[in-house]
C-alpha cells in the first residue's frame, strides 16, 4: 500500500509535473500518524470493566467478596426460617381449629348426653328438670345414680306395693264378696316376677305351695306363733267369721294331727282369717311373696283379723 | 485526546536556514539549509525539496533530495537522491527512482546513533563508490565538488 502510493506520488510527479496537493499529503502522513494507536485506547478503556475504581473500590470491593460469600449461607438461612415459620404457623392453625372443634364436639357431646340422661331420669324422676342441668355435667354420678336408684327402688317398689297392698287391702274388704282375684293379678304379676327371683321368697314360694296344696297347714303353722298376738282381737271383733269359717276349720284335721293338740285348738281362734283369704288365695300368695318375713308375720296377722286390719290399713295410708 | 492530524507543510519557493525541528509530521517541499528533525509521525521530503543536512525523524520518506545524513527510528522508504550515511531501525524500502551514496546501516530501534560529525573513511569511502559514476553527471556532485 505504501509502495503503491509511493507510485501514485512518482506517477504523479512523472507524468503531470505536479506537487502533491494537500489531500494526498494529509493521507500519507495518516498512514504514519501516532495517533491512530492512541485513538483505540480511551475506547478500550471505557471498554474494560471499570478500571478507574480499582484504587476507590478497594473496600468496597473487599466488602462485596464478603457479603458474595455470605449472601448464599443468608439466604439458606432465610429460607430455611421461613420454611420453619410456615409450618409453626400451619401447626398452630391447626392445633387452634383442633381445638376449637373438640371443645365444640365436647359441648356438642355433653349437650347431647344430657338429654338422654334425663330422658333416663325422667321416668323414675318426672321432677327432674330443674336438676338435670346440674346433674348432666357429671356422667358418672348420673349413671350411677340409677343403678342405685334401681336396686333402691326395687325396694321402693315394694314401698309401693305395700300401698298398693294396703290399698288393696282396704279395697278387699269391700271386695270381700267378690271372689275376683284376676284384677289385681296383672298388678301383682311384675311383682310376683321379682319375687320369684329371690330364693327367700321362692323358698316361699315353695312353702306357699305347700300351703296352697293344703291351706289349712299353714294357717295351722303361723297359728301357734300368732296366737299370743291374734287370739286377743280376734274373738271381740270377729265373732260372725268363727261361725261361718267353724265348718272350714274341721277340715284341717291333717294339719290338726301333725300340729300338737293343744296347738290345733288355739288355732282354731285364728280360723276367721280364711273367709277373707278364701275369697282371694292367690293374692294372699303373692302377699307372702313380696313381703319380708316380718311382713309375712304382720300380714298373717293382718289375714287374721280382717276388721283390724282395714283399721290399720287406713291408719298406714294416712301415714303416707 | 485529540484525533487531529498535526503536520507541517512546507511548501516549495520557502528556504530556511538552520535546524528545524517539529514534534510532528512534517512535509518539506522548499529548500533547507540546516538539519531537519521530527521526533514524532512522518518527516516527508517531498519531491524537488532539498535539505542541505542531517535528517532524523521516526518514519523517513524522501522523493527529494538529501545531503546529508538519514537517521530513522522507523520505517524508510526512499525514492530519490540521498546523499550521506542511512541508519535504520525497522524496515526500509527504495523506490525505482532511489540513489544512494553512502553506507547502509540497520541498527537496534532503542539505540540512538548520532553520526559523529567527522565521518568515518570507510563510510566516506562505502558511499562514494557507488556515487563516483553518477558524481559526474548530477548537479550534486558539482555543487558539493564546488563547495569542498
Amino acid at each position: 500500500m505504501t509502495s503503491g502510493g509511493i507510485g501514485q506520488v512518482v506517477s504523479q510527479t512523472t507524468r503531470k509535473g505536479i506537487f502533491m496537493d494537500i489531500r494526498e499529503i494529509q493521507r500519507l502522513h495518516a498512514q504514519f500518524a501516532p495517533d491512530s494507536m492512541v485513538i483505540d485506547l480511551p475506547r478500550q478503556i471505557a471498554a474494560l470493566p471499570a478500571p478507574g475504581d480499582h484504587s476507590e473500590s478497594d473496600p468496597s470491593r473487599a466488602m462485596h467478596a464478603r457479603m458474595a460469600g455470605v449472601a448464599p449461607r443468608a439466604r439458606q438461612a432465610a429460607i430455611g426460617l421461613a420454611i420453619a415459620a410456615m409450618v409453626a404457623m400451619t401447626g398452630m392453625g391447626a392445633a387452634s381449629l383442633y381445638r376449637n372443634f373438640q371443645a365444640g364436639h365436647h359441648s356438642a357431646s355433653t349437650v347431647s348426653t344430657a338429654p338422654e340422661q334425663k330422658s333416663d331420669a325422667s321416668p323414675q324422676t318426672t321432677e327432674k328438670p330443674a336438676f338435670q342441668e346440674v346433674d348432666a355435667t357429671p356422667a358418672h354420678p348420673v349413671s350411677a345414680a340409677p343403678t342405685l336408684s334401681a336396686s333402691d327402688f326395687a325396694s321402693a317398689g315394694s314401698l309401693g306395693l305395700t300401698a298398693d297392698q294396703f290399698r288393696n287391702s282396704l279395697k278387699s274388704p269391700a271386695r270381700a264378696g267378690q271372689p275376683v282375684t284376676s284384677p289385681s293379678a296383672p298388678a301383682l304379676s311384675s311383682e310376683a316376677q321379682l319375687a320369684a327371683v329371690s330364693p327367700i321368697h321362692r323358698a316361699g314360694a315353695s312353702r306357699e305351695a305347700a300351703a296352697a296344696a293344703t291351706q289349712p297347714t299353714p294357717r295351722a303353722e303361723p297359728a301357734p306363733v300368732q296366737a299370743v298376738v291374734v287370739a286377743k282381737p280376734a274373738p271381740a271383733a270377729q265373732t260372725k267369721a268363727q261361725s261361718a269359717q267353724a265348718a272350714q276349720v274341721t277340715q284341717p284335721p291333717a294339719a290338726a294331727a301333725q300340729a300338737p293338740a293343744p296347738v290345733a285348738q288355739a288355732a282354731q281362734p285364728a280360723q276367721p282369717v280364711q273367709p277373707a283369704e278364701a275369697a282371694k288365695p292367690a293374692r294372699a300368695a303373692h302377699r307372702h311373696i313380696s313381703r319380708p318375713r316380718a311382713d309375712q308375720n304382720a300380714e298373717s296377722n293382718s289375714d287374721a283379723r280382717p276388721s283390724a286390719e282395714s283399721r290399720a290399713g287406713s291408719a298406714e295410708v294416712k301415714m303416707f | 485526546m485529540k484525533n487531529e492530524l498535526s503536520i507541517t507543510l512546507v511548501s516549495a519557493g520557502c528556504t530556511i536556514s538552520g535546524d528545524l525541528i517539529v514534534d510532528h509530521g512534517i512535509s518539506y517541499f522548499g529548500l533547507l539549509d540546516g538539519g531537519l528533525i521530527s521526533t514524532q509521525g512522518l518527516l516527508h521530503v517531498g519531491d524537488r525539496g532539498l535539505i542541505k543536512g542531517n535528517v532524523q525523524g521516526d518514519h523517513v520518506r524522501i522523493d527529494g533530495r538529501v545531503d546529508g545524513n538519514v537517521h530513522a527510528r522507523g520505517t524508510l522508504e526512499i525514492n530519490g537522491h540521498v546523499s550521506g550515511d542511512i541508519m535504520y531501525c525497522g524496515t526500509i524500502r527504495l523506490g525505482p527512482r532511489a540513489a544512494l551514496n553512502g553506507t547502509l546501516k540497520r541498527v537496534a530501534r532503542m539505540l540512538t546513533v548520532e553520526p559523529a560529525s567527522s565521518e568515518s573513511p570507510e563510510l566516506a569511502a562505502t558511499a562514494s563508490a557507488p556515487a563516483a559514476p553518477e558524481r559526474a553527471e548530477s548537479n550534486v556532485t558539482e555543487f558539493t565538488r564546488a563547495k569542498a
